[in-house]
């Protein structure tokens, strides 16, 4: 199973919303797709219409209690920040042996340590950040091999771009250069998105013609290609786990 | 978006509206202190050196996780970039005034280097990147 990890710098920057529409898109080009969000409070249902008394099963949760949208079984365990061993757990289970299988992975920005754990089992990891001063401040922490989330694996998706305001066209054209081939993808914000949220609808079924669904639908062609690739692990001592 | 807006954009089945307008004027791009700080931040020297994801990163990974020594200080991240603020005066001469302005005054470009980064833009537009 490949492992896609969406974590960002920062909150609310629409992780939760680009993980839903990744592995969406996943499941258009016929993976077998689970979703697991780690957060305690957890806003996934409602990227698939589904209403908010909806309780998604843990990680491990037997498959008479598994809640599929659209193909993607989605779960969530908010235990998982606090497990040292939840990557080992990943792995012990057989989750990320190969195959045909991805998991994609919504870990909230402020579980960092979760998302540093990750970072080597992920066959890629995507930064989603708006095109705002507060995501260059943060790039070069997050970039930093001690404290933040970054490998060989990682790429940005800008989120929220609104090229009619000047210094979200100024900070887009800054990462643009800074990032290069990093920067995968870029997202208008389209009011769409949480209209259909609260319309309890997909966003593609809500508004077809979204923006803001075309540029995630894009973005989505440019990171399947990664899960391709070995993980950081594999490519360290192939054919060994990374966690001994 | 109006529902109005949202019922003519689906009967035209078009999905991809865009402020094109906006985004042609990239005569205008200002580069901001906070640009200016990042490009002098040394950490960013991995983006420039790593550009294609999936090349070039591990091993430096591996090396900075086994305790080697980091990147020489000396090290000048995306040189192309900072370029552009030479002869301003080296680095925050002008910034601890501008913090004290009310409204600080982003820096305009410097012809030539608008030019360049002109031909930049409208290459990656060319391509569909923009
Ligand atoms: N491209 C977009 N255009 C407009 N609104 C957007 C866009 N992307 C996300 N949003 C909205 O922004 C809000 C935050 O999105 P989301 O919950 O996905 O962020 P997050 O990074 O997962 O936040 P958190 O840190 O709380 O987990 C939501 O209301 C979402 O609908
Ligand atoms: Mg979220």
């Amino acid at each position: 199973m490949a492992l896609l990890l969406c974590h960002s710098s920062k909150g609310g920057t629409g992780n939760t919303f680009v993980a839903a529409h990744l592995a969406l898109a996943l499941v258009e080009h016929g993976a077998d797709v689970t979703l697991l969000s780690t957060a305690a409070m957890d806003s996934l249902p409602l990227h698939f219409g589904l209403p908010p008394s909806t309780r998604l099963p843990g990680f491990n949760a037997g498959a008479d209690r598994a809640v599929v949208a659209s193909g993607i079984s989605l779960r969530n365990d908010p235990r998982a920040p606090a497990d040292p061993d939840f990557a080992a757990t990943l792995r012990d289970l057989g989750f990320l042996d190969n195959g045909d299988r991805v998991l994609v992975l919504d870990v909230a920005a402020g579980d960092l340590g979760l998302a540093r754990a990750l970072l080597p089992l992920a066959r890629a990891h995507v930064c989603t950040l708006p095109a705002a001063p507060e995501s260059l401040s943060l790039l070069p922490d997050y970039l930093d091999i001690e404290r933040g989330c970054w490998s060989d694996h990682s790429v940005v998706a800008i989120n929220m771009l609104d090229e009619t305001r000047k210094l979200t066209r100024h900070t887009a054209a800054f990462l643009r250069e800074l990032l290069g081939a990093r920067l995968v993808g870029r997202v208008r914000r389209d009011e769409a998105v949480p209209e259909a949220l609260a319309s309890l609808q997909y966003l593609s079924r809500y508004a077809p013609a979204s923006a803001a669904l075309a540029d995630v639908a894009a973005l989505a062609r440019a990171v399947a290609p990664m899960l391709e690739r070995p993980t950081l692990a594999e490519q360290i001592v192939p054919g060994r786990s990374w966690i001994a | 978006m109006r529902v109005d807006a949202k019922a003519l954009l689906d009967r035209l089945g078009k999905s991809d509206f865009t402020y094109r307008e906006f985004a042609d004027r990239f005569s205008e791009l200002e580069l901001w202190p906070l640009f200016e700080a990042l490009l002098r931040d040394t950490r960013l020297a991995q983006l420039e050196e790593g550009a294609e994801p999936g090349h070039g990163i591990v091993a430096g990974a591996v090396a900075a996780s086994a305790g080697a020594p980091g990147r020489e200080p000396a090290h000048q991240p995306f040189a192309a970039l900072f370029s552009r603020y030479e002869g301003d005066g080296g680095a925050g001469s002008g910034s601890a005034a501008r913090a004290a302005e009310p409204e600080p005054t982003p820096h305009e470009l410097p012809p030539q280097d608008v030019r360049m980064l002109l031909r930049q833009l409208s290459e990656l537009q060319r391509k569909g990147e923009l």
